[in-house]
């Protein structure tokens, strides 16, 4: 009887590759599922957190594993070699950038939410408008630069780590 | 571009694509894809293929450079 006798499992590559792609493609259908889930919540409910937590869960989560694996299997830095070759503009600089760009429009919103729902008078706006930016870029701006330079040097030290294993052998 | 050296040695072997299919552990589609030009086997593929038809990898993967 050879019913219990364990065969040598054979897998075809390109069955798994086009799997691959598949899961690919699966992953952005239930992205885009989430997104519009949590925009018709927002529509319906109002900003309320606790209607649409799992969607958020769910949208941050996945993002989140990604950027760590890729970060740990080296593949992120990967992706900024690959673009400091090509692009005149290094990663190390958009990555400032970006981040300074981020904290500027994070002020600029709620300077002018601020402005709009307490001022009383147009000059009284003006003033809000520049007290609340002007706060929020120096609470933003340290804190976005910390995450995004943060994750860019983890995984430039992740990858000198690899290199590092690389050569030994 | 169809690879036609993987075919000939192939038919030489007197081997249909589902038999080498079975030999080198893949589904007949894959082999008739390599075949046509359509999808570019990973490297152990290609040696298992070479083995299974007694060729090298230069006879059946290299393409020489047209001048």
């Amino acid at each position: 009887m050879n019913l219990f006798k364990r065969t040598k499992k054979t897998t075809d590559e390109r069955i798994e590759n086009v799997g691959n792609k598949i899961y690919r493609e699966m992953y952005h259908v239930i992205m885009a599922i989430c997104l519009i889930s949590f925009v018709v919540k927002m529509y319906k409910y109002g900003a309320g957190i606790e209607e649409v937590v799992l969607e958020l869960v769910i949208l941050i989560g996945g993002g989140v594993y990604f950027l760590a694996r890729s970060i740990f299997l080296g593949v992120f830095w990967d992706e900024v070699e690959m673009h400091d070759r090509t692009s005149k503009t290094s990663m190390s600089m958009k990555t400032i950038f970006s981040s300074i760009g981020l904290a500027f429009i994070i002020a600029v919103v709620m300077g002018i939410n601020s402005a709009v729902s307490y001022a009383d008078s147009s000059s009284q706006g003006l003033w809000y408008f520049t007290l609340v930016s002007f706060v929020s870029v120096i609470i933003y701006l340290p804190i976005l630069l910390l995450l995004f330079g943060g994750i860019y040097l983890l995984a430039k030290k992740v990858s000198m780590r690899n290199q590092e294993d690389d050569k030994e052998l | 571009m169809k690879n036609m050296k993987l075919k000939l040695a192939r038919v030489e072997k007197d081997l249909s694509q589902e038999e080498l299919a079975k030999i080198v552990g893949v589904s007949r589609q894959t082999i008739g894809l390599i075949e046509s030009g359509k999808y570019n086997p990973s490297l152990s593929l290609c040696i298992n293929i070479c083995k299974a038809l007694s060729r090298t990898l230069n006879d059946l993967f290299w393409e020489e450079e047209e001048k």
